[in-house]
């Protein structure tokens, strides 16, 4: 019987990324059920991580300035960001269509940002507590980090609507490519990290 | 020490789980129907044992993969306005920022919407139809790998909620009726979550993985 606090890694196991065959192979060589490369850890998984959430951070800023669609009414423009798109379905009284946009495009990407960033500031400084909780907000990020894409959908299907009609037309904007840069990449970083790092770090063995 | 691999309750040849999220080994219990194994340490959910597993996941993936060719050939979104209608289809949708110069959107709505969704659902296909035929396809272990790549780039539920949000949108300016698509796609989102549900990935690699020997671990 495995010891209470025995990783596979303290085994001299690893787990296939891909088939979770638990074997002696060893790093870099082929997992012998399904020939995928298996190794302990991610390779380079701070690193990665860490490229992949700052440069979503940065461009988090010209993807809430940019406006992401324009409504031409009339023949005059009114450009629209992300959050302006929330304020007009608050205005319009849609509470509840407005909270869910809300959280997919606002409350998601910006939450995804922090807790990439705690995670790896925890990681690296080799935090001893929280640890189911940091599992926690590990897996919300996995579960929900792919909703914000809801913007990037909303804005091709109002385009493709109303281009043609005499009383309006939506052009996208700016803003969607690089709002749809910031999701894909918080998405890359999310894989990119490698959550068993939370617990080598709190058991001193990064 | 180890049980061999052809026992088909133990669904790991060498007997021991190490858990995807904190590393820890755990020895395997005998896989009762339906029980579920979470790691005593950080409470991911390690394996799930989901009764008939492959039949059941092959014929809700079906069911999904033929709900997905009716969305792409009907329309998602009817737009009523002074007697005109102008309807959209989901590759129309994805289509229209190319007009705009924006074929990067393009190409992440397309492969999102309907590349990944639909290659998903084929691959899977490939390898559970004959599995539950128990014959193994040429080119399962690629397969599946592919159909595992895949899945979390798929984006139908995400696109419904956008759907949804478009009427809402537009309901003051225009009548917006949901076409036949969109049910479509509501089809597809539930049948294809239950079919994720079904898939009990242990089973399926036991079946079309290489056999692996205990000698490997001691």
């Amino acid at each position: 019987m495995p010891s209470s606090h025995l990783t596979a890694r303290a085994s001299g196991l690893v787990r296939c990324p891909t088939c979770a065959l638990v074997s002696g192979t060893r790093d870099g060589l082929l997992c012998p059920r399904c020939s995928s490369s298996v190794q302990r850890r991610k390779p380079d998984s701070l690193q990665r991580t860490w490229a992949l959430t700052l440069s979503a951070g940065i461009l988090y800023v010209p993807a809430n300035i940019y406006p992401i669609m324009t409504v031409i009414k009339m023949g005059s423009g009114e450009p629209k960001t992300i959050v302006a798109g929330v304020m007009a379905l608050i205005e319009a009284n849609m509470w509840p269509l407005a909270l869910i946009v809300f959280i997919a495009s606002v409350i998601v990407p910006l939450g995804k940002i922090i807790i990439l960033l705690y995670l790896l500031i925890s990681v690296q400084i080799g935090l001893k507590t929280h640890l189911k909780e940091r599992m926690i907000l590990y897996r919300l990020m996995e579960t929900f980090g792919h909703w914000s894409m809801v913007d990037i959908f909303l804005v091709t299907m109002l385009a493709t609507l109303v281009k043609t009609g005499s009383w309006a037309t939506i052009e996208p904007g700016m803003g969607v490519t690089f709002f749809g840069t910031v999701v894909i990449l918080t998405l890359l970083a999310a894989r990119a990290f490698d959550p068993r790092l939370v617990w080598d770090s709190a058991h001193g063995h990064l | 020490m180890f049980r061999g691999s052809s026992s088909p309750l133990l669904p790991n040849p060498s007997g021991l789980v190490a858990c995807h999220e904190c590393d820890l080994l755990h020895r395997l219990p005998t896989r009762k129907a339906g029980s579920v194994l979470s790691c005593r340490r950080c409470g991911a959910v390690l394996l799930q044992n989901r009764p008939d597993s492959i039949p059941r996941t092959a014929a809700l993936t079906l069911g999904a993969f033929i709900l997905f060719a009716v969305v792409n050939g009907f329309p998602l979104l009817i737009l009523k306005i002074g007697g005109r209608e102008t309807s959209l289809t989901l590759i129309e949708g994805a289509l229209e920022l190319g007009n705009h110069g924006m074929w990067e959107v393009v190409i992440v709505v397309l492969l999102t919407s309907l590349v990944f969704p639909a290659l998903h659902f084929l691959v899977l296909l490939y390898v559970l139809l004959p599995l539950t035929l128990g014959r193994v396809p040429p080119g399962a272990i690629t397969g599946f790998k592919m159909a595992d790549m895949v899945a979390p780039w798929g984006m139908i539920g995400v696109y419904l909620l956008g759907v949804l949000v478009a009427v809402v949108k537009l309901a003051d300016l225009a009548t917006v009726v949901p076409g036949v698509a969109a049910y479509a796609l509501g089809g597809v989102l539930v049948l294809g979550t239950a079919a994720g549900r079904a898939l009990d990935h242990e089973m399926v690699w036991n079946r079309i993985g290489k056999s692996v020997s205990c000698h490997l671990l001691t």
